[in-house]
């Protein structure tokens, strides 16, 4: 376990190195930069923008540039926006809190649905109204996310004006309004987006789920509760549930590496102030500290919970913890 | 056998409509504060709350709400003299005999929104602050031409200039935001933005800051007790939507109360709605097809320099189809490098006309002559094409290239439309790295900043000049009109400026904008300007909920 976990620590370093290092070369390589390149910035004389390039040390030769974003990294100090001139460190932690509170939601949301429809399909699998669901689960996971965003807006925010249309709350409802006001507001503004992500990745805990308690329905344990006189939805919940559920974490825990980086999208197509928004204005604005930070911290999270996954399932499956022999 | 999963499905169901039931949630206190709150819907944040330091028009539009200038232009907006202005924070103003000085008198009235008082001290710092190369303004060119501003007393500030110029008032009045002091005098000037002011700015006007969640909403309240009268809204809010086509749904849906351009699908919507109106306001911006006077294209040196051929390819594009199938009523044909909405247009100008058949008998005269294999024009082994460098970002653009292509195409020019990135439009324009571009410009409302983009380049001027044209007798037409105080010559030399500048076929003039906003029907605009349509916002009257 100890040189599983060495290995996993070395390898997760290297995948986060090439990462920034990639990231912070293809932004430099960009033509234009954070001074010259917006046409906003016509108005403003060489000198001055000269100038602001040396404050911002863009003028230094790229190497040294990048050897100065690294040590700053490895002291946890990201620099300064060239934009804003804030801490990129507290930009991006702002950003982080609200991305995952968005994957948190995504993520329930997709385990609810799956389960729920997954489950009622493995239970009753000659239910037609259960074979509609999940096949027009199953459709809506073809969907691109970005189309069914666009679609759930439409319909649910626009036509119908139930929800926002993004955002993630009503700025005078969160200055004035009493708490439960407030926190009425942040679920309407997250309703949509969240639901979009659950709507797709729920279809993949559905199949997983369905075929698991497919093979349990006619099991001797499941019988034997029914015979013991458990009501149908007890068996299902207390017996049949609990013993088909771990190839679903499987599937989730697979999910979250996923969903740090698979929000990307819905954050924009909903003006949800998470990193992608960030990433997106940075990359426009060629702001080149606050890109890189968000590439390191991606990576971070994509590395550390494709990690945890793996000493999961390590821990879980008793065939991962079998030491290789050598033949003779 | 019963549905043992529905009760869950219908409890999901519940609690999702039970949130979307609560509607826009509001206690009596919320309530009310919201009744009168005016929500502007945009795709941009301000980039910065510092007036120096700002470059975008939504940060534009924050500080003109949370400070003051010396003297408020009147609509339309004329730059000669100060007839065209009225008191802001200088009640009134006096030029010297020699006109090289004036002093203007401030409000006693007036107050930061800490409560302290405002004074010439802080006119002084104002300018200074703008003028530091420190800084880097990208406004700090503005103010070409001021000596000087001293403080004659604690209410009198004297701006002083090296020489007399017809624009000398709108100069300082128009362009110097004042700040205050004794908050900013002590922030490093090579770190303002870093500074609490940054954060929550103080200022004089009829707005004062309350929050800005960056890249999400920013909020500004009423200054019930300003000198110059309590606003009409109670709050202000921008909310920054993921784009330009969320921002429109937004205001449509009723969830936001403005947005500056109605564009396509929306501006349809907004005219048949009958809670918001699409109201119409003069524009500054005009749409251009640039010739790069100094690129080798294909092969042939500074191809664009010649005038013959520039209007060829004038004369070969139907501007009016272009408008018509591009923007269909959201744009008119651009008359030159200015709009209608500019002072001293004369709509009656002399333009090369669309006629296919001069356009082919010059290009033949000029010995590009086509070839039936290709159907392009060569001349001496060379075939007569370009790219067109446009914004990728820019649907209306991306059309309006198509449309150019095939016109220019029945003529024997081949046009490959290079559709890049917004950024890296902007840095290949700066670069000069492109044949001809697509571009859109938004003028200042002083006629003479025309020199910024077409006057020949100077090595200490601010440059926006991207296709290096040089036209001496528009420069001195423009000097000359740009120094002039008889409004008549002016109109004249303008005139003349703009005639030669069109006759020469510079650029293609294909467009100029209709701005068209989105306002919702409790909203009543006024005093909306073609560089402002924000400058009257606090005098915006916004009926509260329910009421007509």
């Amino acid at each position: 376990m100890g040189s599983f976990l060495v290995r996993r620590l070395l390898h997760t370093l290297a995948v986060m190195a090439v990462a920034v290092t990639l990231g912070f070369l293809l932004v430099h390589l960009a033509p234009g930069d954070a001074m010259t390149g917006d046409m906003t910035k016509a108005g403003r004389t060489s000198d001055a923008s000269a100038r602001l390039r040396a404050r911002a040390g863009l003028d230094l030769p790229l190497s040294t540039q990048y050897l100065r974003f690294v040590r700053g990294a490895v002291r946890g100090d990201l620099g300064r926006s060239l934009t804003t001139e804030q801490p990129v460190a507290r930009i991006l932690a702002a950003a982080l809190r609200n991305s995952l509170v968005l994957a948190a939601a995504g993520l329930s949301a997709a385990i609810a649905l799956g389960l729920a429809i997954g489950s009622a399909q493995g239970w009753y699998p000659e239910r037609r109204v259960f074979r509609w669901l999940g096949r027009a689960l199953t459709t809506l996971y073809a969907i691109p996310e970005f189309v069914l965003a666009i679609a759930l807006i439409g319909a649910l925010a626009y036509a119908a004006g139930w929800f926002p249309v993004g955002g993630m709350t009503d700025p005078v409802t969160s200055l004035l309004g009493s708490p439960s006001e407030r926190l009425v507001d942040r679920l309407r503004h997250l309703f949509l987006p969240a639901l979009t992500l659950g709507l797709g990745w729920g279809a993949a805990v559905a199949r997983q789920q369905r075929a698991a308690l497919a093979g349990a329905v006619g099991a001797d344990f499941v019988r034997t509760a029914r015979a013991k006189g458990r009501s149908d939805l007890a068996a299902l919940l207390r017996h049949a549930l609990p013993a088909t559920i771990a190839p679903v974490i499987a599937v989730v825990g697979l999910m979250i590496p996923a969903m740090v980086g698979g929000a990307f999208i819905i954050e924009v197509v909903f003006a949800w102030p998470g990193l992608a928004v960030e990433v997106v204005h940075a990359v426009a604005a060629r702001d080149v500290p606050v890109v890189s930070g968000a590439i390191l911290v991606i990576a971070l999270l994509v590395a550390l919970s494709s990690l945890l996954v793996d000493l999961l399932i390590h821990a879980a499956d008793p065939r991962y913890r079998v030491v290789p022999t050598r033949e003779a | 056998m019963r549905l043992s999963t529905s009760p869950g499905l219908a409890a999901a169901l519940c609690t999702s409509l039970g949130l979307a039931a609560c509607g826009s949630p509001a206690s009596d206190d919320a309530r009310s504060a919201r009744s009168s709150v005016l929500t502007i819907a945009t795709a941009v944040d301000a980039d910065a709350l510092i007036p120096p330091l700002v470059t975008t028009t939504q940060g534009k539009q924050a500080v003109d709400m949370l400070f003051d200038v010396l003297a408020a232009p009147k609509a339309p907006l004329t730059t000669i003299g100060d007839g065209g202005f009225g008191p802001q924070l200088a009640t009134r103003w006096q030029w010297a005999p020699d006109s090289l000085s004036i002093a203007f008198s401030i409000d006693p009235r007036a107050r930061w929104h800490d409560g302290k008082p405002v004074r010439a001290s802080d006119v002084r710092f104002s300018f200074a602050l703008y003028t530091d190369p420190t800084v880097a303004s990208m406004h700090a060119s503005d103010f070409t031409g001021i000596d000087s501003v001293t403080v004659r007393d604690s209410l009198t500030a004297v701006v002083w200039w090296h020489q007399r110029h017809p624009e000398q008032f709108f100069q300082i009045a128009y362009n110097l935001t004042v700040m205050p002091e004794h908050l900013l005098g002590a922030v490093p000037r090579d770190s303002l933005l870093q500074s609490a002011f940054a954060e929550h700015p103080i200022g004089s006007g009829r707005y004062r800051f309350t929050q800005w969640n960056r890249q999400r909403d920013l909020m500004f309240e009423a200054d019930t007790g300003n000198y110059r009268g309590a606003p009409g809204a109670s709050r202000l809010v921008w909310v920054v939507a993921a784009d330009p086509t969320a921002a429109s749904l937004s205001v449509l849906a009723g969830q936001a109360d403005v947005l500056e351009f109605l564009r396509g699908d929306a501006f349809t919507k907004a005219r048949q709605s009958t809670q918001v109106h699409a109201v119409e306001y003069p524009s500054l911006d005009y749409a251009y097809l640039l010739f790069n006077h100094q690129r080798t294209v294909g092969g042939s040196r500074q191809l664009f320099a010649d005038h013959a051929l520039r209007v060829a390819i004038t004369e070969a594009i139907d501007r009016a189809a272009v408008v018509t199938n591009a923007l269909d009523s959201l744009g008119r044909v651009a008359l030159g490098p200015f709009t209608r909405a500019t002072d001293v247009v004369d709509t009656t100008m002399r333009q090369i006309a669309f006629d296919t058949a001069a356009a082919a008998r010059t290009l033949d005269s000029l010995g590009w002559t086509r070839d039936p294999a290709d159907g392009l024009r060569h001349r001496a082994g060379r075939t007569l094409a370009f790219k067109l460098l446009l914004p990728a970002s820019s649907a209306t653009r991306q059309r309006v290239g198509v449309l150019l292509q095939s016109q220019l195409k029945a003529l024997g020019i081949g046009m490959e439309i290079d559709a890049v990135e917004s950024q890296v439009f902007g840095a290949r324009l700066a670069k000069g790295d492109f044949d001809a571009a697509l571009n859109i410009w938004r003028t200042d409302p002083s006629p003479a900043s025309i020199r910024q983009v077409w006057a020949t380049q100077r090595a200490d001027a601010v440059e926006a000049n991207f296709g290096h044209y040089s036209n001496p007798a528009f420069d001195a037409a423009v000097d000359s009109a740009a120094s002039t105080f008889d409004p008549g010559r002016r109109r004249a030399l303008y005139r003349r400026a703009y005639q030669s500048i069109v006759d020469d076929a510079a650029a293609v003039w294909l467009f100029e904008t209709r701005n068209f906003a989105a306002i919702n029907a409790r909203v009543s605009p006024v005093g909306m300007r073609a560089d402002a349509w924000w400058a009257a916002l606090p005098n915006w009257r916004v009926a509260e909920a329910g009421t007509p």
